[in-house]
């Protein structure tokens, strides 16, 4: 009974724990995949952010590139933080490894494009400002119509130069190349020869800052980010799933438990029931025997009493025999002495000894007689009632 | 009447001009000031640093610390050309400025290290400076029980390089030199610049300068080639180091090839000689060589000494963590 208590207390206890145990793994699952969402919507809205600055910087508008530099640096977290999905879960830091170690490897050359991006951005930007303000003052200046063929040439290079930095077709780009190689023949001048420089400088650094913006731009890191998101949902569904299993298993195992449990209780009392009537069944039966017994035991004695009596009864009459020839012997002397002694009295022979002789005779004869007699009398009186006896 | 009803226009334009002027400059400038930092929430660890920092032990032969390079009382720099390691060994590059190092985005000369905590691996084991390995330095300082409280106190791990590294790299976030008479100008203080440094200011922005030197620490967030408009180091006439070849080194790539990180202009009357080789030995000579190489521009003097005279107002007040330093005995 007592270990049986003992099993059922260590079988709660163990389901509580088991319970416990599972509704934590349960949360925790919950809490890590709130995290990785979390870590995926944010590296997207980094990613979003560096876009949009690298855009805002290019040109010449926006010269401050500290916020750049702010979002890059988010933009890097992010990828130690999906480096670092290992502290959250191993499981599923092992299978996005592959995504993972090419996001960050994307990532890593979108930031190299853009340390050039910002660079070439600052010379485009220049070499702008520079053209721009040659072409605002020499307007004044070439209205004066000082024209010499070099400054002919200046203010149609800077007019072309300008004009490619805003229009920047590839007719434009064309005239601007086959420009400069005309330049190229006048470079005594040394006004000139700077206009061709940064006009040429202008030329490469904005190819160059399309290239490397269209490549920042499309660069693959959001695919990368989307496989990434689509394996960890797939992941995390069956891993979802296989937790639902294991839920609902547990879950079985501890009604099963449970049911086990209550049952065994119902067993309990019934059997306790079942003891306690056949208690007091024993008990009624155990008084009916007794008074059966008693009853018997009377009976048998009142019958052995009654077989002592008739014993009695039966040796009285074997004794009454006994007495009867008893008492007839000295009763035939006593009758044979009184005979002998009348015989004698009427043939008048009476001898004094002889009559005395014979009185004694009959006399020790009825002595005998009354003995025998006491004899029976003490014989015949019911023992159980003699005092003498019991004494 | 007429007459005084279009002056009165005319002033009413005037003022709203000015005012939207004064409005937009700090808004709209290309430069930022620097912000203000309190000392009080890592304090003992910021003297810890500063304990580190001029500590010695931290090189080979216990002859060198981050000041012989780096001295605080002259700008953060030492004023050499190429500053002198262990057993008088000879560096390959110019030292920067150690203040305002926080608001690199990138730290030494080719920006290979990322922080300022990476950036202590460099010096400490390069041969040519303090040549010492990490395990031999916490081996020295766990010698000392002074510091090794000090650690104890402040890290759970105790003296550990990575934990020498964060103590010096937390001193090192407080070195920023804040209040600099251009800092005032850009806060609305237009009386902190004389008429010639504001046009040396309009200058650096118009000129270009601002292309590169810009954000809070007036360069250190980006990249540049040197020598965009020129070959500066055909020009030069010395041969080309290893230094030279900036961030090549790290990359390896053809188009990072004499590609720096561009300094920070912040103090930099204080740390002459200039550039990564040392080769500008004033500030006219610097702003000279820049606006030929970089902006491809010829500059008269008076422009140039406009700019440098603007040059001079970035130089700020010491950083406060040196007044604390004061307060506490120096090893």
């Amino acid at each position: 009974m007592r270990n049986y208590i003992y099993l059922s207390i260590f079988v709660t206890v163990s389901l509580g724990a088991l319970f416990y145990f599972f509704q934590r793994t349960q949360s925790r699952l919950t809490v890590k995949h709130e995290q990785v969402l979390n870590l995926l919507a944010s590296a997207r809205q980094a990613e979003a952010t560096l876009d949009k600055d690298v855009l805002k910087s290019r040109g010449f508008f926006h010269l401050n590139y500290d916020p750049l530099v702010a979002s890059e640096k988010s933009f890097e977290d992010v990828c130690s933080k999906l480096k670092s999905l290992e502290n959250i879960s191993p499981e599923l830091a092992h299978a996005l490894q592959d995504p993972i170690t090419k996001y960050c490897l994307a990532a890593e050359a979108k930031l190299a494009q853009i340390e050039r991006f910002k660079s070439h951005n600052a010379v485009y930007r220049n070499s702008i400002y520079f053209i721009q303000k040659l072409a605002t003052e020499d307007a004044g200046r070439f209205q004066l119509s000082r024209r010499t063929p070099t400054d002919r040439l200046k203010k149609v290079l800077v007019r072309v130069s300008l004009a490619y930095s805003v229009v920047s077709t590839d007719d434009a780009k064309k005239e601007l190349e086959t420009l400069l190689v005309r330049t190229k023949e006048y470079s005594s001048n040394e006004d000139l020869d700077i206009i061709h420089t940064h006009a040429r400088r202008l030329l490469t650094a904005k190819a160059k800052l399309d290239e490397i913006t269209s490549s920042v731009l499309h660069s693959p890191s959001p695919q990368i980010l989307e496989e990434i998101r689509v394996k960890y949902f797939k992941n995390y569904k069956s891993a979802e799933a296989f937790a639902h299993f294991n839920r609902r298993m547990l879950l079985g195992m501890c009604i099963l438990f449970l049911l086990f449990i209550l049952r065994n209780i119902v067993l309990l009392w019934r059997a306790a029931q079942k003891l306690a009537e056949a208690n007091s069944d024993l008990e009624h039966k155990v008084h009916l025997r007794t008074r059966e017994l008693e009853k018997s035991n009377e009976t048998i004695i009142q019958q052995q009493q009654k077989m002592i009596f008739s014993a009695k009864i039966s040796s009285l009459g074997e004794m009454a025999g006994g007495i009867a020839h008893e008492i007839n012997t000295p009763l035939a002397v006593i009758v044979m002495r009184a005979d002998q002694l009348m015989d004698c009295a009427q043939e008048s022979e009476l001898h004094p000894e002889e009559v005395v002789r014979s009185l004694e005779i009959i006399r020790r004869t009825t002595d005998r007689i009354a003995k025998i007699i006491n004899g029976l009398r003490f014989f015949a009186r019911d023992g159980s009632k003699c005092v003498v006896q019991e004494s | 009447m007429k007459f005084a009803f279009l002056f009165c226009g005319w002033i009413a334009v005037v003022a709203v001009g000015m005012k939207a002027r004064g409005a937009e400059l700090y808004d709209s400038e290309p430069l930022m000031p620097i912000p203000e930092i309190t000392l009080e929430g890592d304090q003992d660890k910021v003297l810890l640093g500063a304990l580190l920092f001029y500590d010695k032990r931290l090189s080979k032969d216990n002859t060198v610390s981050c000041t012989t390079c780096h001295d605080l009382n002259k700008g953060g720099a030492d004023g050499k050309i190429h500053s002198h390691g262990v057993s008088g060994s000879e560096g390959e590059i110019n030292a920067p400025t150690v203040f305002n190092s926080t608001f690199n985005f990138r730290q030494f000369w080719d920006g290979r290290a990322k922080t300022l905590e990476e950036q202590i691996d460099g010096p400490l084991q390069n041969p040519k400076e303090m040549g010492s390995i990490w395990s031999d330095v916490v081996l020295k300082l766990k010698a000392d029980p002074k510091i090794q409280q000090l650690f104890k106190q402040l890290y759970k791990e105790g003296v550990t390089a990575a934990n020498i590294k964060n103590a010096i790299a937390t001193f090192e976030r407080t070195l920023i030199t804040p209040h600099a008479r251009f800092d005032k100008f850009l806060k609305g203080d237009t009386k902190a610049l004389s008429d010639f440094e504001k046009l040396g200011y309009q200058r650096f922005k118009i000129y270009g300068c601002v292309a590169c030197h810009q954000g809070v620490n007036v360069g250190g967030n980006m990249f540049q080639n040197m020598g965009v408009m020129g070959n500066y180091f055909k020009d030069r006439g010395t041969p080309l180091t290893n230094s030279d070849f900036g961030r090549f080194r790290v990359t390896r790539e053809e188009q990072d090839r004499f590609v720096f990180r561009v300094p920070t202009l912040r103090n930099i009357e204080l740390t002459p000689p200039y550039f990564h080789d040392g080769s500008a030995k004033t500030l006219e000579d610097a702003v000279t060589v820049m606006t030929k190489y970089q902006l491809g521009r010829k500059i008269s003097k008076e422009e140039r000494d406009s700019i440098v005279a603007f040059l001079k107002t970035l130089t700020g007040q010491p950083p406060k963590s040196l007044k604390l330093l004061k307060r506490v005995e120096r090893p």
